[in-house]
């Protein structure tokens, strides 16, 4: 039963709360009350009706005012002392108070006073906000409008402006050019190209390099990476076994749809049903490769049935974490308790995928596909036929013979293409059912394919199949799926996202620092034609991209997570970054686009932790690639799936068993062991060290300088050449004493010193050994 | 390390301390790192994840020792007794004892009984039975509780590891160890907080047995190798001595810290502690290490073999953790997968060898911990992630016998840190097949060592994709029964 217990001292709040509310700024739902709702009163009083208590629903203003079962209304618009709601948060009684003990969380102070406020002032309700389409917000008006080089900077200076903060300085050229390549390519630039940038002194110097970068074929291996986490990439099937899978293709096709430029909407549509497309083309259907990333089982006595519906349940929650930003793992078992989204609506959404080949273990169905150099002897073999087909004389005996062997050359040529794995509808379909609880021993009801009714319809007069969701994921009518996009792009550049919580932006997500941005951003991506370079490009070329990095005196207690973009971004790189910057820096890199995933040296007794590495070890070893694959992109590293890559795993990768659209950022001591010590990394010392010592009468002091610029991009300060110097010569005078210790060294940097002197080989090597572990080294500033 | 020729400006006078203390990235969460503003600088720039945390009541036990036997230990023939078998014994196992029950497709559920071939007698202050097997087991009983009641929803290995380690058995989520530190931290500052120390042919599922899931990979298990470095990159490579080592950090230092002066990100100043970590843990890992320390009477007590991977020498290791801080220490031992028909998975002469390497040391492990009043502090555990079934699979010779999995009925023991003492908790029917009393299920056992750490399992949760995680997913019960 609702009662109304007030102490004088709420009484008192409830009043001067009264009196505060005249002359103050509205309180928004969407800003002030929803996160409140949703964090503490939604579980029990939201979307779940079999979670629902006392009959009461607060996410709809419509039921919020109606009678509950006791027949008291918690919320009467205007009537602070009338609303339940009140009576029950500010109760002392256990059995009153709400939310009740036994829920673990607790309403500060401030957050009853703005529900009291709120319901003073009305008690408006507002749809969420990302369930609204967004609509292009005009560029704010700013006081220092010369800062700005496009529009998206007005939006950031508007707030800066309003939180008393200053935009930085520009960056410095070396600062910028490094901050370009890693951000569009993820390698560091060339000397030369940090001069080059430096020397040209052209209006347009900074829009050439944008452009060069963006045209780079590195761009697409770059863009690739994050897409592979949330698109669940390894080369293995995951659990026991874990044997090998070919997906490798599909990566390739990532790479080629970024370095192409492919409209997003047209990407997405060729990942999720380029099958289903009229007379699909064989790179079409290698996209469909993205749903195949699903794990599968092969261990002995398992149902397959399990492992292909825990494959469905995995791809339904990545569409939605993709895609839209909806936690769609929450509604596998029950009806979402702080979204509109239905039990029932999650086994509709299941139902679009429950009609393909693929089971719960093996990699069929699978498609033989030319790899790109493939494809240009194919065609040539392909025009070869055609031309005998065409000739005149075709039915002559020299002639039929000629066109036989064609034939048969392009049919040979094609058998040796690589498999891949794909999606292919079947023809008769499946039933789909509700599972109780989320196990499907327990079926429920019967459903057919369809998406939550919050969200705008499936394209009509076409049949319900991933290809509508496709297209529908990328509709002009589609609320989530832009915003959702261009919030992790801003986040690869500016380290920090728009919205916090990329993977969800329902009720209990984040809400934007910036929403008129990032509803801005998002009309822009669509308008242009879904440009991921043209975003891009918007992005870096705007005054805010373009600031020093160094934090200014007291923004660091005003904005700790530079949410706010008072400075530039700086954190370190990404693992794969981490690996790339080395190999480049060094002179070390293989810069071959695509192909098989290589096995660079790693310690052994890796993957003897997986299972049957005895039994299995025929296809199960660690093969380490002594020539070019040793010196690949990181991205190219085998992933095991149950035995990951140490130097990259222990920065932060993720496990890619499930869908992941971001990564935690964190600096360990596991980490410098790594870039110290892991031999690989010393291979790259080593030919660092090589390329130091070889520079045609050089100073130690221009050496060093070399050395700096390769690794971070810029001139030296005198300081840092000193202590760099000191260094090295303590180093040579360790090694001349001591040849055996050159000689060990250099062994493991992997060089051959030539006619060099040893000692000095040695003492270049431990030089780009500390070079290369630099904070700033590590670090996009 | 202080170096008076670096500069010695505490990197923590002029930035600020929430930032610094905070969180390293957006996906880290908040973390309460308000213990550390009282360490000086150099322990504070431990970044620190790892510090310690408030538990959510008093702790029972600091640190876990869980001994993780991977396969599926036969309770039949170890733990739980069975006269009826005895009885029934190549007879086909009556339909009504395994209705309803759900088995691995493998199982032929209108086989024979296949009653234990060893001979069970009374032990410990109980007079617990316990198979001939164990013959070191009944010399600690009076520290143990042996839970007879265990239960688990998974049939097959990964899934059912899975399901004990993460609460879920689906790979992705964080293990207990993650788990474990990611709510309480660690003790050990030049030690990782979880470290994993396997033996035996591979385990099942790999790293994701010591996978942090969806939590930052810096609550990822830690696996100390006995071959090539403790841990992994620990060593400088050839030529490099230690004082060539230093003299590169501090130039390494020396550079970073001009960076620092220029750029005031309290960032360069965690990646300067964290290079100082890495070499204090290239000392305090071969220290660890190095067993030869140990006296003759605990070699011969473990059975140990310095310089070797086996059980015993990871069962004095995990002590030597527990000693220096370590919060979680997990031992993976293979193989306990006796089907009977693949080499080396022959109950009738594999599962005797497999014990002869485990009951000893982890005898031994209890009686060293109680020795240097460890016992109180740390929780040991013991046990797989299913049992095996009392049907006799396949259809082999009296030489060769083998038992499929069993997920409904199962045994293990704890010890110490909480955890009553001399107890034999729990029931199973006349076949071993169901558990009849004081039912004991994976999220229970789960819910059980958070509580003994002082944990509320509901209220560890981690927010992921828009869902409050736990390790007992939405279940689990604390059982009060073995509650000391």
């Amino acid at each position: 039963m609702l009662t109304q217990k007030h102490s004088p001292i709420s009484l008192f709040v409830l009043l001067v709360a009264a009196a505060t509310v005249r002359g103050e700024e509205p309180l928004r739902y969407n800003r002030d009350i929803r996160p409140i709702l949703s964090e503490n009163c939604f579980s029990c009083h939201g979307p779940d009706e079999k979670q629902r208590k006392a009959g009461l629903r607060l996410d709809l203003r419509e039921a919020a005012l109606k009678e509950a079962e006791s027949g008291d209304v918690a919320i009467v618009p205007g009537e602070v002392r009338k609303s339940a709601l009140v009576g029950h948060i500010e109760s002392t009684d256990k059995d009153e108070i709400m939310p009740p003990p036994k829920a673990n969380k607790h309403l500060t102070d401030a957050q009853k006073e703005k529900l009291r406020q709120w319901i003073a002032q009305g008690a408006k309700y507002e749809q969420h906000w990302s369930f609204v389409a967004p609509v292009a917000a005009v560029p704010p008006v700013v006081k220092k409008a010369g800062w700005a080089r496009n529009d998206l900077d007005r939006f950031i200076l508007a707030r800066l402006e309003s939180e008393g903060l200053a935009p930085s300085a520009e960056a410095t050229k070396e600062t910028l050019v490094r901050r370009l390549s890693l951000d569009l390519t993820g390698l560091p630039p060339t000397p030369a190209e940090v001069d080059a940038f430096v020397a040209d002194k052209s209006p347009q110097a900074y829009e050439k390099v944008v452009d060069r970068l963006l045209a780079s074929p590195h761009y697409g291996e770059r863009m690739a990476v994050s897409w592979l986490d949330a698109a669940r990439y390894g080369d293995t099937h995951g659990y026991e076994k874990d044997p090998p899978r070919n997906l490798w293709l599909w990566r390739d096709w990532v790479i080629r749809a970024f370095n192409d430029n492919m409209r997003f909407d047209q990407f997405t549509i060729e990942q999720l049903a380029g099958d289903l497309l009229p007379s699909p083309t064989t790179s079409q259907l290698v996209a469909t490769g993205f749903h195949r990333n699903s794990l599968l089982n092969d261990e002995g006595g398992t149902d397959a049935e399990e492992f292909r519906m825990a494959a469905l349940n995995d791809r339904v929650e990545t569409t939605a974490t993709v895609w839209l930003g909806l936690t769609m793992n929450c509604v596998q078992c029950h009806t979402h308790k702080y979204d509109p989204i239905q039990h029932r609506e999650y086994y509709q959404f299941l139902a679009i995928f429950n009609n393909t080949e693929d089971g719960g273990n093996g990699s069929a169905p699978e498609l033989q596909a030319p790899t790109r150099e493939q494809e240009a002897a194919l065609k040539v073999l392909h025009e070869q036929v055609t031309k005998l087909e065409a000739a005149p004389d075709a039915a002559l005996p020299d002639d039929k013979a000629a066109l036989e062997k064609a034939r048969k050359a392009e049919k040979d040529f094609a058998a040796k293409f690589p498999k891949t794995m794909i999606m292919r509808e079947r023809g008769q379909p499946r039933e789909t059912r509700i599972a109780l609880r989320g196990n499907f021993r327990t079926p429920g009801d019967k459903v057919e394919p369809g998406v939550p009714a919050f969200l705008p319809p499936l394209p009509q007069g076409q049949p319900a199949n991933r290809l509508a969701l496709a297209r529908w994921l990328v509709a002009k009518e589609n609320p989530l799926t832009a915003r959702v996009i261009v919030n992790r792009y801003w986040a690869l550049l500016f380290g920090t996202p728009i919205v916090d919580s990329v993977e969800d932006f329902g009720a209990r997500g984040e809400a934007p620092t910036h929403p008129d941005l990032l509803d801005w951003l998002a009309v822009e991506f669509t308008r242009s034609g879904w440009d991921v370079k043209g975003l891009f490009k918007l992005m870096v070329t705007s005054a805010t991209y373009r600031q020093a990095s160094a934090i200014p005196p007291g923004v660091l207690e005003k904005d700790p997570y530079n949410k706010l973009l008072a400075r530039g971004p700086r954190f370190r790189v990404e693992a794969e970054m981490v690996r790339d910057l080395a190999l480049a820096a060094s002179g070390r890199l293989t810069a071959e686009i695509g192909g098989p995933s290589v096995m660079p040296p790693q310690p052994p007794g890796i993957w003897e932790n997986s299972f049957g590495f005895e039994s299995f070890a025929g296809n199960q070893r660690y093969k380490t690639d002594e020539g070019a694959g040793r010196y690949r992109r990181a991205l190219y590293t085998y992933w095991r799936r149950t035995a990951p890559y140490p130097a990259l795993a222990t920065f932060d990768l993720v496990s890619r068993d499930v869908c992941k659209v971001k990564r935690s950022r964190t600096n360990t001591p596991l980490q410098a062991l790594i870039v110290l010590n892991d031999p690989m990394f010393f291979e790259c010392a080593g030919a660092m060290g090589r390329c130091l010592l070889a520079l045609p009468a050089a100073t130690p002091e221009a050496r060093v300088a070399y050395g700096l610029k390769l690794c971070v991009s810029r001139a030296t300060k005198p300081r840092e050449v000193e202590m760099l110097v000191a260094m090295y010569r303590d180093a040579l005078g360790i090694f001349t004493q001591e040849p055996a210790r050159a000689t060990a060294l250099i062994q493991q940097g992997r060089v051959d010193a030539g006619a060099a002197n040893p000692a000095e080989l040695a003492a270049w090597i431990t030089v780009a050994n500390v070079l290369l572990n630099l904070d700033e080294t590590l670090t996009k500033s | 390390m202080q170096h008076s020729h670096l500069p010695t400006r505490d990197p923590l006078s002029w930035i600020s301390r929430r930032k610094f203390l905070g969180d390293t990235g957006y996906g880290l969460g908040a973390i309460a790192l308000s213990t550390l503003l009282g360490r000086d600088a150099h322990a504070a720039t431990r970044t620190d994840p790892l510090a310690p945390k408030a538990t959510h009541f008093p702790a029972r036990a600091k640190s876990v020792i869980y001994l993780n036997m991977t396969g599926g230990p036969s309770q039949l023939d170890l733990f739980d007794h069975k006269p009826t078998l005895k009885k029934l014994n190549g007879t086909p196992i009556p339909e009504s004892a395994v209705k309803g029950l759900r088995f691995s497709s493998m199982t032929n559920t209108r086989a024979n009984v296949l009653a234990s071939p060893w001979e069970f007698a009374p032990q410990g202050p109980n007079g617990s039975m316990i198979s001939e097997l164990l013959p070191h087991l009944g010399t600690v009983l009076d520290e143990v509780t042996i839970i007879r009641s265990m239960k688990t929803d998974e049939v097959n290995h990964v899934p059912a590891q899975l399901f004990f380690m993460t609460g879920s058995p689906r790979m992705g989520r964080p293990v207990m160890g993650s788990w474990v530190t990611y709510g309480l931290g660690s003790d050990c500052e030049n030690l990782p907080g979880y470290v994993v120390l396997p033996s035996g042919i591979g385990d099942r599922c790999g790293t994701a047995c010591w996978s942090s899931g969806f939590l930052p990979s810096v609550y990822q298990g830690v696996q100390l190798r006995s071959a090539g470095d403790p841990v992994l990159f620990l060593s400088n490579p050839g030529g490099m001595d230690e004082k060539l080592r230093r003299r590169t950090l501090d130039t390494i230092q020396g550079l970073n810290h001009l960076a620092l002066d220029e750029q005031h990100d309290p960032e360069i100043a965690t990646r300067i502690a964290s290079y100082e970590m890495a070499y204090k843990m290239q000392a305090s890992v071969p220290d660890l290490m190095n067993l030869a320390t140990e006296s003759p009477e605990t070699h011969a007590a473990y059975g140990t073999e310095p310089g070797k991977t086996s059980f015993a020498n990871n069962c004095l290791l995990a002590r030597r953790l527990v000693e220096r801080g370590v919060r979680f220490v997990q031992l993976n031992h293979t193989p306990w997968d006796h089907h009977g028909g693949s080499p080396g998975e022959n109950l009738a002469t594999d599962l005797p060898k497999i014990c002869r390497s485990v009951d000893r040391a982890s005898v031994a492990l209890i009686k060293d911990l109680r020795q240097r009043g460890l016992l109180d502090q740390t929780l040991v555990i013991w046990g797989g992630e299913f049992g095996r079934s009392p049907i006799l699979q396949g259809n082999f010779s009296k030489d060769r016998l083998g038992r499929d999995h069993l997920a409904s009925a199962y045994t293990m023991w704890m010890a110490g840190g909480g955890v009553k003492r001399g107890l034999d908790f729990g029931e199973t029917d006349e076949f071993g097949l169901q558990v009849v009393k004081d039912p004991m299920h994976t999220h229970d056992m789960q819910a059980t060592i958070l509580h003994l750490l002082g944990i509320d399992h509901t209220r560890l949760t981690y927010r992921f994709q828009g869902r409050d995680y736990r390790l007992t997913d939405v279940h689990g019960e604390v059982v009060k029964g073995v509650l000391a």
